[in-house]
């Protein structure tokens, strides 16, 4: 197991000349990943998209909406197109924490005690159902999943890189549930919905998943040792100060306005600067520009912010005031 | 700034000026009225521009008010001005104006004539009516208020005028003030309705709030509809005294107006009188006389700037008329008046009255012009008159003039004039050695239609190289047209200057038989003419008008030129015309000789008369008005400069370039509003401002240097991208110009964004300077 440096929000400081982000590199993994991926899913190139983006950019990737618009098969399908460790967790109430993390177990044999590690240990974790889990649980896979380790028994394992958590949550029933707190969600760096989809696409899939899924044709097209490339390379684009500037006034309106009870944490601006260079590489820019973070603002903010009651009154949705907020805060520099 | 206060702008100040129009009517000259112009539009332009810039609205009327003042005091008392500055001289030469005010309109009746202190007095107070219909028409948004001194400014004239106002002086100023109300009751009511609308149903909300607001103005209207014609139909049908309000003219019952009785004002303007052509009959008269005299009014001596004025009792003057002849030398005859209606004091009889027999009234005769005054108007009067009927030979054996009802007023020839009156005179009467004579030979010289013109439009006033109006008399000899008042003038005036006693009567031409023996005078009959005196025989009439609205020479003023030394009438014209050349040549020959006024002023005079200090302080003035117009482009203009040279980097100077580009199109309609990227202005600006394939690439090269200048590595961009964006800018402004309504391009020209925000943004950064200071 090796340490990796996911380049979080290293490249500030840098010099700028020798660290070009290899643009062929991403856009060449990008390409065979999103193709072999809209092969699956088909008829949502936003959402592809965005995953790609949350790979690319080192993140973990919540993925929230009503069962059986294909939340699980887009993170199996992301999984396989990887060549590397896959685990999948489906979450349960009695789930524990040593199912997720792993357990020192003492070995007869050895007479000494041997860690067996527990399902977190892969590049690619699908966590299916996340808020079926006990807070617990839930507790036990997002520390991780944060500090990219597992401490069991006083002992600390590194996880191996790329290390990316795509889980799924249902928002209807909820009964036997336990949402995901605030402060948890904020360790995702985006929530993606699926969305039903359109009528076409939906022919489609009827016909393509009649005999036998597409899943089971894809095979990878990427490995692991690529990946870590390409999220060393996003680290490198270029985002200048008025780009920086504006990520901060845009989390810093999050807390002052009257339509949140809590606004964007400082992790969600690093977040979404990281995400948003991956974003901007995947466009084919080693340079940051506002659309780039306007277009993430969305899947990368509204998890983590809690409405105020008005707003909660008024039937909005944070992700509706996040767009608001895009529209209030001027693009800097500022016009006058 | 929204449309509204344009509009209601504009309508205040059109209110003002239509209610300010009728005071044309109280003056002789309508050279004021330009500069009520320029002042209101001075305090509507102001009132648009400080609204503009401030929510204060004391400080609105308090920069109206002081810019205002102050270009009144600049263009009439500029020449006390030091430094461009008002000094205490100014507080003198403006209390000194308002004097001159004061004394005029003592003086005069309406119209009265016009000078630089009537003006001045005038124009302030049109300045303060307009402020303060401006200040609550538009600046406090309540023009119901504004119709008080709107109301104000008419009555000034309805209170001071002579005869009735006709209706279209009322009409046009409540028209305009009823358009403001409405307007600013619709631009509030719609206010509520935006203010209500919400998110979901703005569509439903804004046709509901057009409905409700459709029906609310369409009772307005039907209410003030309903108020007019009420205000119409009521008067109508009611019994009244004459004349009905509204329909035959508002404010008071005139003295010529159409019905009620004729008078004679102070000033003794017979021009109305003449030229209204009013044939309501004066009086009716029967006459034991074979040839019938006019009917004089009364008598003056006294002329002033240009007018005829009756002055008031006064000064050395006689107790009792100087006796007539004896009666063996004149014979009398009896007039008999019956429906009169001149107004009291006066009464119209032939010159001179030996005695008057009327009932119910207490009369006099005026110890100096014989006028008959009485207390009350009477119907039917009767009087005795003398024909004194001297001959000629006589009357050039008349000694020289001395009575006491001649007075220094008799002889005096206003200054302005004497030198051209006493040339005038001197050539007409040239070879005539008496007084007849020399009269004759002024009347007949006046009464050569080939010379002058009967005429009652004067035409433009002539002016002199100053620019002032020329002394009437001065006029007089140039134009050579005129009605009775100009000639009589004339000839009272040339035979003062040959020593005669001269002075003016008023009154009226003999009138028309009626067939029974009954003479019928009318209104349009009012006539004027010289009285001159001789020794022995006193004031005798003669008639220097020609023309068919003229009385007959009396025969002493024919018959003498018989037995004159230059001949018959002819020979008299003749003589005089060859002895003062034609008249045509005159004109040319004499002014060449008169000092005041030189024919050919050099050229260094013509321009250092263009420099007098009124003159600069008036360019000074126009120089300010125009700075103050363009103050928004130029602060524009300066920010932009100031801008480009603040930019250090190639980024600042891309910046610049693009923040020019944004105001500008902000300007046009096109605004950048906040939070988006570059991306979709470009989009904005291509859609929008429907730019062709050439500017929208130019448009995406703009944008794509600025992305890079912006968000890229600082030194990848090169100073080509710079020019070619500057190039690419213009082009596209270019393009965005053509495609708006003229209206917004000088709108943008004239109130840029960018200048009007570093204007209202200056309070709070000089405040900040001094808290850091």
């Amino acid at each position: 197991m090796t340490t990796t440096d996911t380049g979080l929000g290293t490249t500030a400081g840098r010099g700028t000349t020798a660290d070009v982000a290899d643009l062929g590199l991403i856009h060449d993994v990008a390409d065979r990943l999103m193709g072999a991926m809209t092969s699956v899913i088909e008829g949502k190139p936003d959402v592809v998209r965005t995953t790609v983006t949350v790979l690319f950019a080192g993140g973990h990737l919540l993925i929230e909406d009503v069962p059986g618009v294909g939340k699980t098969m887009l993170a199996k399908t992301l999984a396989k197109s990887i060549d590397a460790t896959v685990r999948r967790i489906q979450f349960t109430p009695d789930l524990l924490p040593s199912d997720v993390t792993g357990v020192s177990i003492f070995n007869q044999d050895a007479r000494r005690f041997e860690f067996r590690p527990g399902a977190i240990f892969a590049n690619v974790v699908v966590g299916d159902e996340i808020n079926r889990a006990s807070p617990k649980t839930q507790s036990a896979l997002l520390e991780s999943m944060e500090e990219r380790q597992v401490t069991v028994d006083g002992t600390t394992y590194t996880l191996q890189a790329p290390f990316i958590v795509m889980a799924t949550q249902n928002p209807i029933e909820m009964e036997g549930t336990y949402p995901l707190p605030e402060a948890q969600r904020d360790r995702f760096m985006a929530r993606i919905s699926m969305g039903y989809p359109s009528s076409g696409a939906e022919l489609d899939l009827l016909e393509s998943h009649g005999a036998s899924s597409p899943l089971d044709a894809l095979t990878p097209v990427t490995d692991a040792d690529t990946i870590n490339r390409v999220v060393q390379a996003v680290a490198h684009v270029h985002a200048s100060p008025a780009v920086r500037q504006y990520i901060v006034d845009l989390v810093a309106r999050s807390r002052s306005t009257s339509a949140l009870r809590l606004g964007a944490s400082p992790r969600a601006g690093l977040h979404l600067l990281r995400a948003a260079r991956a974003y901007a590489a995947l466009e084919g820019r080693d340079h940051v520009i506002p659309d780039d973070v306007q277009v993430l603002a969305g899947p990368v903010l509204a998890h983590r912010l809690m409405p105020s009651s008005e707003t909660q009154l008024a039937r909005r949705t944070t992700a509706d005031v996040v767009t608001d907020l895009l529209r209030q805060v001027p693009v800097p520099p500022a016009a006058r | 700034m929204t449309r509204r206060r344009w509009r209601i702008t504009l309508l205040a100040s059109l209110a003002t000026l239509a209610a300010i129009f009728p005071i044309t009517s109280l003056f002789t000259d309508t050279g004021w009225l330009s500069e009520a112009v320029l002042v209101v539009a001075l305090v509507a332009g102001l009132g648009l521009a400080v609204r503009g810039l401030t929510r204060s609205r004391l400080l609105v009327v308090a920069v109206q008010v002081v810019v205002t003042a102050y270009v009144i005091l600049a263009r009439w008392t500029g020449d006390s001005f030091w430094l461009a500055l008002p000094t205490p001289t100014t507080v003198e030469a403006a209390n000194s104006l308002g004097l001159q005010a004061l004394d005029t309109i003592q003086r005069y009746s309406a119209p009265a004539p016009l000078n630089d202190g009537v003006t001045f007095c005038l124009i302030v107070a049109i300045a303060a009516v307009a402020i303060a219909v401006d200040a609550m028409a538009a600046t406090w948004r309540s023009p119901a208020a504004a119709g008080l001194p709107l109301l104000t400014a008419y009555l000034i004239t309805a209170a001071n005028g002579q005869s009735a106002l006709a209706l279209r002086f009322f009409v046009v100023p409540v028209v305009l003030w009823l358009v403001m109300l409405h307007t600013t009751a619709r631009a509030q009511f719609g206010r509520w309705g935006t203010a209500s609308a919400n998110e979901q149903s703005q569509i439903d909300e804004a046709a509901h709030d057009r409905d409700a607001l459709r029906s609310f103005t369409a009772g307005a209207l039907k209410l003030g509809a309903v108020g007019i014609v009420a205000a119409l139909l009521v008067p109508a049908i009611t019994p009244h005294f004459p004349p009905r309000y509204l329909t035959e003219g508002l404010g008071r019952s005139g003295d010529g107006g159409g019905e009620g009785s004729v008078g004679f004002n102070d000033t003794l303007d017979l021009a109305r009188s003449l030229n209204n052509q009013n044939q309501s009959p004066v009086l009716t008269y029967t006459t034991t006389a074979f040839t019938r005299a006019p009917l004089r009014v009364l008598a003056t001596s006294y002329y002033s700037r240009g007018q005829w004025l009756v002055v008031g009792q006064g000064g050395n003057r006689p107790d009792n008329p100087s006796p007539l002849p004896p009666a063996s030398q004149r014979r009398d005859y009896v007039l008999t008046v019956t429906d009169n209606t001149l107004a009291a004091p006066r009464i119209a009889a032939p010159y001179p009255v030996v005695a008057v027999a009327m009932e119910g009234t207490p009369w006099t005769i005026d110890p100096v012009t014989r006028d008959v005054r009485v207390g009350k108007s009477v119907a039917d009067y009767r009087v005795t008159y003398a024909d004194l009927s001297p001959s000629p030979p006589e009357l050039r054996q008349s000694g020289a003039p001395d009575s006491p009802d001649i007075t220094e007023d008799d002889l005096s020839i206003p200054d302005r004039s004497r030198d051209l009156v006493q040339r005038w005179s001197d050539d007409v009467t040239r070879g005539a050695d008496n007084a007849l004579d020399r009269a004759i030979a002024i009347q007949t010289h006046l009464r050569d239609t080939a010379r002058y013109t009967y005429t009652l439009d004067l035409g433009q006033q002539p002016r002199d190289a100053e620019g002032r109006l020329l002394e009437p008399i001065q006029a007089f000899y140039q134009t050579r047209r005129g009605y009775c008042v100009q000639f009589a003038t004339a000839m009272i005036m040339m035979a003062r200057a040959q020593g005669i006693p001269a002075r003016m009567a008023i009154g009226f031409l003999p009138g028309v038989a009626s067939g029974d023996g009954h003479y019928i005078v009318r209104a349009s009959d009012a006539h004027a003419w010289p009285e001159l005196y001789f020794q022995g025989y006193g004031w005798l009439r003669f008639e220097p008008t020609p023309g068919s609205r003229s009385g007959t020479p009396p025969p002493y003023a024919v018959l003498g030129a018989g037995g004159a030394p230059t001949g018959g009438g002819r020979d008299v014209d003749t003589g005089s015309a060859s002895g003062g050349a034609t008249s045509s040549r005159r004109t040319l020959d004499l002014p060449a000789a008169e000092g005041p006024a030189p024919q050919q002023p050099s050229l260094v005079g013509s321009i250092a008369s263009v420099f007098t200090p009124r003159n600069l302080v008036t360019a000074l003035a126009v120089l300010v008005g125009l700075l103050a117009a363009f103050v928004m482009p130029i602060t524009a203009w300066w920010l932009r400069l100031r801008r480009r040279r603040a930019a250090v980097t190639q980024q600042d100077l891309i910046e610049a370039e693009w923040q020019d580009l944004t105001s500008h199109l902000g300007d046009l309609g096109l605004t950048a509003p906040d939070g988006v990227t570059l991306r979709q202005l470009r989009h904005r600006y291509v859609t929008d401002g429907h730019l062709d394939d050439e500017n929208a690439s130019a448009m995406s090269r703009v944008t794509a240097t600025l992305e890079k200048s912006r968000y890229d590595r600082p030194e990848r961009t090169s100073p080509q991208e710079a020019i070619r964006l500057h190039h690419d800018i213009q082009s596209i402004r270019r393009q965005v110009g053509r495609t708006r309504a003229w209206k917004t391009r000088v709108k943008g020209f004239l109130w840029p964004e960018a200048a009007v925000s570093f204007w209202r943004s200056l309070p709070d950064r000089l405040f900040d300077l001094r808290r850091r200071g």
